[in-house]
C-alpha cells in the first residue's frame, strides 16, 4: 500500500519486480520462541507476520489470524469491554483513495469504516479493486484522486453480547475476514494478539 | 502444563503443539512482476496466511509483501 502512494500508476504493477517493493528479511521464529517475544518482534516491524521452518522443509506462516487459535483456547474472564476502546477510523462517500490510504497509515489501521455504518474497506479490498476493476491502474490517470466509491465494501459483524476473549476469538477464527463490532469496541485479530500478553491470562487448553 | 504461567511466557510449541505449522507460506519467486503478486494478495490478505513471501534460490525467503 505504501508503494501505491509513492507510485500510483500502472508502472508499479508492470515493469516493477516484487523484490523492489518487498520488505526484506521476514521475521523468523522457532517453536521455542515465547509468545511475548513474537509480539514484540511484530510491534518492532509494524507487521504481524512471521515465518517458521516446518517439518516439510519449507516455511509456515504465523499471522495475527493464526493467533486466534491461541485466543480461542485460553480460559479467561476478560471480555471485549476490557479491551482498550479505539476511536473508529472512518471515511465518507466521495473520499479519495489518496486520503483513505493516508488515513490508514496515519492510524495504523488496515480496515476503515464508512462513517455511521458497519461497512468497511481494507487493504485487501483496495488491492482487489485495483487489480480487477481498475486493471492495475491502466484505466485511470489519477488514482490517488479517484473516489473510493468504486470499492465494494464489506460489513463487520455487529454483536450484542460482551463475549469473553476466547469466545470472540473463536467467532473470528471462523470468519474469512475477521472484524467484529461490539458497542464502541472494534475487535480485530491484532487486538486479540495484544490482550493475550495480559499476565492475567494463564489458563489454557491445548487440545 | 502449569496453570499459573501466563500465555505470554509460554513458547509457541507449548501453545500450538500440533497446529503451529499448519498454515503454509504462500510464495513467489524473485524476479516476478508486481501484478502477479496482487492476485495472490487478494486471495490471502486477512487470512491465516496473510502475506506472500519472496524466495530466492530454492526455498530461502528473502522478503515479504502483505498487510501492514
Amino acid at each position: 500500500m505504501e508503494n501505491l502512494l509513492k507510485n500510483p500508476t500502472s508502472s508499479l504493477f508492470y515493469g516493477t519486480k516484487v523484490e523492489d517493493i518487498m520488505e526484506s528479511d521476514p521475521v523468523r521464529v522457532t517453536k521455542d520462541t515465547k509468545y511475548k517475544d513474537l509480539v514484540e518482534l511484530w510491534k518492532g516491524r509494524g507487521r504481524a507476520y512471521a515465518v517458521i521452518s516446518n517439518e516439510w522443509g519449507f516455511y509456515s506462516a504465523i499471522s495475527a489470524q493464526k493467533i486466534l487459535e491461541i485466543g480461542m483456547r485460553c480460559k479467561t474472564n476478560l471480555v471485549i469491554s476490557d479491551l482498550p476502546k479505539k476511536q473508529p477510523v472512518t471515511f465518507k462517500k466521495g473520499d479519495t483513495f489518496g486520503s483513505v490510504i493516508n488515513s490508514m497509515f496515519e492510524n495504523k489501521a488496515r480496515k476503515i469504516l464508512l462513517e455511521g455504518s458497519n461497512k468497511y474497506l481494507s487493504d485487501r479490498l483496495i488491492i482487489e479493486t485495483i487489480s480487477e476493476k481498475m486493471k492495475h491502474l491502466r484505466v485511470t490517470d489519477d488514482f490517488l484522486n479517484d473516489p473510493v466509491d468504486i470499492v465494494k465494501l464489506e460489513e463487520a459483524i455487529v454483536i450484542y453480547d460482551d463475549l469473553k476473549i476466547n469466545e470472540v476469538s473463536k467467532m473470528m477464527y471462523d470468519m474469512a475476514h475477521p472484524f467484529v463490532i461490539y458497542k464502541d469496541w472494534l475487535v480485530t485479530p491484532w487486538d486479540i494478539c495484544k490482550v493475550l500478553l495480559s499476565p492475567d491470562i494463564t489458563e489454557y487448553v491445548v487440545k | 502444563m502449569s496453570q499459573d504461567i501466563p500465555i505470554s511466557e509460554r513458547t509457541l510449541r507449548e501453545l500450538l503443539p500440533e497446529r503451529l505449522t499448519w498454515s503454509l507460506c504462500i510464495h513467489i519467486d524473485k524476479g516476478k512482476e508486481v501484478w502477479v503478486v496482487t492476485g495472490m494478495l487478494v486471495q490471502y490478505l486477512e487470512s491465516a496466511t496473510d502475506s506472500v513471501i519472496i524466495r530466492y534460490e530454492a526455498h530461502n525467503p528473502i522478503g515479504v509483501i502483505g498487510g501492514k
